[in-house]
């Protein structure tokens, strides 16, 4: 009987942008979202053909839309993925168990794993607040920086419906510094109606957010319970807080490039109080340039994903800022620390780059507050984003025959990582986005498993066919993004301070970069199709 | 071309071998009986009976308090799994989401379960579950007491009348022969010593009053009683009794025109006796494991 387990902790990936969320979370805000495991065959023989299942899930309102897939038979050491939706709006936050069946001719074994929900709401007076077993996060989000020049792209600028935070700063007109509202924008509430309202991908969608990369951001973390000693536990004993800073940002760029396509407002922002503002002026980055439907979807997630990886970056995988707060204020023996807090500014001094190892500066300061007293530090990081692609290369045929089973479409992509190994198998999820002619938008999931198309399991060249004939698709010009996010590979067995510095959800590849010096940052697709 | 599912009923009906549960924080850990107040994961075993392949039915586990006579209205839903199987093929399918038995009645489970399909074999329409009538639900209905040193034992029961107008019913108890738990004795987890004397019971009956000591038994109060009960009530009563020996297994049963309706088992353990002594292997051959 052939040996199957799921080496990696199973992933989020929201419907509306695809990608898998920062570090794999699930979001309660999201509501439906889909839900990822990769299987792994151990063992020297290959497999017979199987079927996988979910059974159950460890708590009763996590709602599994079920699914039975069947899967060709895995080589030995071969991983395929393989998803199901889930709706996750009523589940309380936590680590959270799901027991997926593999049934290999009628022999079944069952696999459980973890895997972390967040629970996000947003309150006009703290911000968004993030439940997390360990603790109570509370986070404001402040200045954004935002297009030089258009907001919405080649669509008609319409006049913003908020008002600056302050009289001498930065962009006149466009979209103003501070994401302070007025009176009558919508509330900030209304960002989990924006993303949960979400059913189709509609061809005619603009891409429009009024921001693109934090510029400040502050929050507050209040230990559950409150602790002695020097350091709090980590969030759910694994990511660092910057994690959860990093998703909401994900949330907020992608609600906010949602609700500005919907109904031009773009204001799906932070109503809060004393919202954390710069220093100086914002330095405005480029205008992406979406050519709308599909594309605008993918510009949507490329940059909410550059947001995510800057954040990340700017914060240090190896040891989160906050960390390092608590490192240098060791509180006096007995005192029981109650709350901390936290305030970053970012600074951009190179184009923000996906999957390059862009350089960002964060001058932060960190505030320990006791039951005897205060402590606080500050200073001031430059880090370089770890989450690099060297180089990729993807094949495909330029001219697509919908009619003719003997030319099957066939995409193919390799990667590299900074040190110019090879990425193979469990390391990635990899997905090519097709956008047709008329903006339809079209997600397929690449796979090293040795199954076809895949010509060889855990070799590193990740693929997947096209069925156009399947999805009825219109002739013409195609073109196609092959979008690569690592895995958190973090195991069980490891210390949570060690599985913390490995972070997944982070985009590899270079469709998209966010220049300061130019007035239009495009997305590159990957390549096109012309479909007969 | 069908879909046949079903949960095997026990001997009697309310005690399926097919339906168990796993106390503690191991889902694969061994079965033996919940403790109220600690999380416990519950398992049925499925088996398609029909000729075709089934793919994704539904598995529901509801708990209700130890009682004869409740439906799918009055029981507690504890979640939902899902399970594919081939024609004549059998699964054990775990339930994920833990069950915390609560304090009704000290805990003592009373577990259901029913397999189904919402197109190729669905459940019948009615609220009630007709447990010896419809292959897709079995329950297990066993409550575990132990004695006092004098021999003395409580055991609350529920009496749910879920019909609208006030009906009639009968309640009777009676000893009945302790081989019939052999089929659920692995998953109780309990030594049952087949050479063992079985137990004996004396005054069986039953009592209203809501904390029963010895002193309250009756000499001449007999096992059976006749009550009316308005529609959508429920009543509760103690069985006491003077058990001596070994273990004893007593059916109660409830009769309405002496049809019998509900039911529910009583397994009364003497003062000395030790619970969860055989370590059952759990199911960590065919399972990755719990994540730490």
């Amino acid at each position: 009987m052939s040996s199957f387990i799921i080496p990696n902790r199973p992933f989020a990936s929201d419907l509306i942008t695809g990608l898998m969320l920062p570090d794999g979370f699930f979001v309660t805000m999201l509501g439906r979202q889909n839900l990822s495991v990769q299987i792994k065959k151990q063992g020297a023989s290959a497999a017979a053909a199987a079927n996988v299942y979910i059974e159950s899930v460890s708590h009763p309102s996590i709602v599994v839309y079920a699914q039975t897939h069947a899967i060709a038979p895995l080589a030995s050491q071969a991983t395929t993925t393989v998803s199901w939706t889930v709706d996750i709006s009523a589940c309380p936050a936590g680590v959270h168990l799901v027991s997926v069946i593999v049934d290999e001719g009628g022999v079944k074994k069952r696999l459980i794993k973890k895997f972390f929900v967040l629970g996000v709401t947003f309150n006009p007076s703290q911000g968004f607040v993030a439940e997390m077993p360990e603790g109570r996060m509370t986070v404001k989000f402040g200045d954004l920086v935002k297009p030089r020049t258009k907001c919405c792209g080649s669509v008609e600028r319409r006049e913003p419906e908020y008002e600056p935070a302050r009289d001498d700063h930065s962009a006149k007109g466009c979209c103003g510094t501070s994401m302070r509202a007025k009176q009558n924008e919508t509330p900030m509430s209304s960002l989990a109606e924006v993303l949960r309202s979400f059913r189709n991908h509609s061809p005619t969608f603009r891409f429009c957010p009024p921001g693109y990369l934090l510029k400040t951001a502050e929050y507050a973390w209040e230990p559950t319970p409150a602790y002695q000693g020097q350091y709090s536990d980590l969030p759910f004993e694994d990511p660092w807080w910057k994690v959860a800073l990093a998703i909401l940002a994900f949330l907020l760029l992608v609600g906010a490039a949602i609700a500005e396509g919907l109904n031009g407002t773009g204001s799906v922002t932070a109503s809060v109080e004393d919202p954390p503002t710069s220093s100086g002026p914002v330095e405005d980055c480029c205008g992406v340039e979406a050519s709308g439907g599909g594309t605008s979807y993918l510009a949507a997630g490329l940059v909410a994903a550059a947001a995510a990886a800057a954040t990340a970056a700017g914060l240090s995988d190896a040891r989160d800022a906050f960390r390092v707060g608590e490192d240098k204020t060791p509180p006096d023996q007995g005192e029981t620390t109650l709350l901390e807090q936290f305030g970053v500014e970012f600074s951009y001094p190179e184009s923000v780059a996906l999957g390059r190892p862009f350089v960002v500066e964060a001058d932060w300061r960190y505030k320990r507050q006791t039951d005897v007293q205060s402590y606080e530090h500050s200073q001031k990081d430059a880090y370089s984003n770890v989450h690099v692609a060297s180089s990729y290369e993807v094949t495909a045929p330029e001219v697509a025959e919908r009619y003719n089973p003997d030319k099957p479409w066939i995409i193919r992509a390799k990667f590299s990582d900074a040190d110019g190994n090879v990425f193979r198998g469990a390391d990635l999820f990899v997905q090519c986005f097709m956008i047709s002619p008329s903006g339809q938008w079209y997600r397929y999931v690449m796979q090293d498993d040795g199954i076809w198309p895949d010509e060889g399991a855990d070799s590193g060249d990740y693929a997947a066919h096209v069925d156009f004939r399947r999805i009825k698709a219109e002739t013409g010009s195609w073109h196609y993004f092959v979008i690569a996010q690592d895995v958190n590979t973090a195991q069980e067995e490891m210390d949570p301070e060690e599985a913390a510095q490995i972070i997944g959800g982070m985009v590899l590849t270079h469709q998209l970069t966010l220049s300061f010096t130019e007035d239009e940052c495009p997305i590159i697709p990957d390549g096109y199709v012309l479909v007969v | 071309m069908a879909v046949e599912l079903e949960i095997r009923d026990g001997d009697p009906w309310w005690l399926s071998p097919d339906i168990w549960v796993v106390p503690g924080s191991d889902p694969l850990g061994a079965p033996g009986i919940p403790v109220a107040g600690s999380s416990a994961f519950v398992w049925a075993r499925v088996r398609n009976n029909g000729d075709t392949a089934v793919t994704n039915a539904e598995v529901r586990y509801y708990w209700a308090d130890p009682s004869a006579g409740f439906d799918r209205n009055t029981a507690n839903l504890i979640g939902s799994a899902f399970v594919s199987l081939n024609a004549g093929e059998v699964s054990e399918v775990l339930l994920l989401a833990p069950w915390v038995p609560e304090f009704v009645n000290n805990g003592h489970e009373c577990v259901f379960a029913e397999a189904f399909h919402p197109f190729l074999d669905p459940l019948p329409s009615s609220p009630a579950f007709n447990v010896p009538t419809d292959r897709h639900v079995a329950q297990r209905n066993l409550t575990v007491v132990q004695a006092a040193a004098n021999g003395f034992f409580a055991a609350k029961i529920t009496q749910f009348n879920t019909s609208r107008l006030q009906t009639k019913f009968k309640l009777t108890a009676e000893l009945a022969d302790l081989k019939l738990l052999a089929p659920l004795a692995k998953s109780l987890n309990l030594r049952l010593d087949p050479k063992a004397k079985p137990g004996t019971v004396e005054r069986l009956q039953y009592s209203d009053k809501p904390c029963p000591a010895a002193t309250d038994l009756k000499k001449k109060k007999a096992a059976s009683i006749e009550f009316a009960l308005d529609g959508n009530r429920k009543t509760q009563r103690s069985l006491v009794g003077v058990h001596s020996g070994g273990p004893s297994l007593i059916h109660v049963k409830l009769l309405h025109l002496d049809r019998l309706i509900g039911g529910q088992s009583i397994l009364v353990l003497p003062t000395d006796a030790k619970t969860d002594t055989r370590k059952t292997s759990a199911r960590k051959a065919t399972a990755q494991g719990v994540a730490a």
